[in-house]
């Protein structure tokens, strides 16, 4: 039979112990469990043409205690009328630690045309980061920019603000710099084509047919994403 | 006594700016003078590192990613790498199953600006442009010294790639503050 003594010191580190299970019970669901990244240099789907996301790197899952990288590069891309360029490289890492955990992604693209030069720039970059440190997160783009932009003959500045809308007449819309803030990380779409079509419109004598103005397809170029769950 | 080991570096990418201070550090496991520009024996610090991201040394743009993970012994478990050198299209890899370039070497160190640094080195597939596909002996060091964003555009996480040979695309970006992306030691 146990003493007094012994029998409160039981009771103490018994409830001692429950408390530290509570503790690391709460740091293990507070504690990143994946990260995550994504990268490519282009992505283009018209009516007319289609290129899946390419170069693509896609990092691999990434667990507790463990840390991963992908890559991915091309000489050259081509697709006929609506995307040209010289060297795209892709690379997403990340790892997920004891108390912290993160994923970062780039992607690059040289001497870019878009729409047979209605967009171009010698260099796009695209560079997302994520960290995780106990229960906050924080994502940036910081290091994403261009080179020599132009859009429709006009030059842009390399630090283009986030998410800068361009009217294509005739065309659609451009997004430069567009970014993507969600709760578990960032999205960069350094241009990201939106191409439409307007329908309707027509007069009789008695009524006008409204406009409807449709997405017919889309091209991004330059994509980095990066996230930690 | 752990020992720094330095040489001074051709530089071919930008003028390398060589860290000179602090050059003795409390013993470890000494392993072969494989000749790194500056090189910690020993791993007292994390044994694992992941980043990317871009530095812009004197104004070029380099961009990185990698992950590495050493034993106890600092020997390189698994590792990847891959940096660009935009101004001439280099492209550079290496791993540690890749062929054409491996990574041999690890050490790790308390990084001057309070966090860690983990450095490497081996052999890189190189490619210039349009040439050839080769092999350079190279050096990598990634510090750790805080979270990204704390200071962008300067850091505070540094970045430092340095690659055997003449001409462009060769030489040394010295320790280099990230304009984008991460270092984290693990």
């Amino acid at each position: 039979m146990l003493s007094q003594c012994t029998q409160q010191w039981t009771t103490r580190l018994a409830a001692a112990f429950a408390v530290l299970g509570l503790s690391a019970a709460a740091a293990a669901s507070a504690a990143a469990q994946t990260a995550a990244g994504e990268a490519y240099g282009a992505y283009v789907q018209t009516p007319e043409a289609s290129q899946a996301k390419s170069p693509l790197a896609v990092l691999p899952s990434v667990g507790p205690g463990s840390g991963d990288m992908a890559e991915a590069s091309g000489e050259a891309l081509s697709v006929l009328g609506a995307f040209s360029s010289d060297l795209l490289t892709s690379v997403t890492s990340g790892a997920v630690g004891a108390g912290t955990a993160g994923a970062q992604s780039v992607a690059t693209v040289a001497e870019v045309s878009i729409l047979s030069g209605l967009i171009t720039a010698s260099r796009v970059f695209a560079v997302t980061s994520t960290s995780r440190s106990g229960s906050t997160t924080i994502s940036n783009a910081y290091g994403s920019t261009f080179e020599n932009l132009r859009v429709s003959g006009v030059s842009i500045a390399d630090n283009v603000a986030p998410n800068t809308r361009i009217s294509l007449p005739g065309v659609g819309y451009v997004v430069l710099n567009e970014q993507v803030q969600h709760a578990t990380g960032i999205t960069v779409n350094m241009i990201h084509v939106v191409l439409q079509t307007v329908t309707g419109g027509e007069c009789t004598s008695l009524e006008c047919l409204p406009e409807v103005t449709a997405t017919v397809g889309e091209i991004i170029v330059g994509s980095a994403s990066s996230s930690v769950r | 006594m752990r020992e720094r080991r330095g040489f001074t570096v051709a530089a071919g990418l930008l003028t390398a700016a060589v860290v000179g201070s602090a050059c003795e550090q409390p013993e470890a496991t000494a392993v072969p003078d494989v000749g790194s520009p500056l090189f910690w024996v020993g791993c007292p610090a994390a044994k694992k590192f992941t980043g990317g991201g871009r530095i812009d040394p004197g104004g070029q743009k380099v961009t990185f990613g990698f992950n590495i993970h050493a034993s106890n012994t600092c020997e390189p478990l698994k590792g990847q790498l891959q940096v660009v050198y935009h101004p001439t299209q280099s492209k550079y890899h290496a791993g540690t199953t890749s062929s054409g370039g491996s990574i041999t070497s690890f050490a790790s160190f308390p990084s001057p600006e309070g966090g860690e640094c983990g450095e490497f080195r081996g052999t890189v597939r190189a490619k210039h442009g349009n040439g050839e596909w080769h092999t350079h002996d190279f050096f990598a060091q990634a510090c750790d010294n805080g979270e990204p964003g704390s200071s962008p555009g300067t850091g505070p996480d540094t970045f430092w790639f340095e690659v055997s040979g003449e001409g462009p695309g060769h030489g040394s970006t010295g320790p280099t503050p990230l304009t984008g992306g991460n270092i984290q030691a693990h």
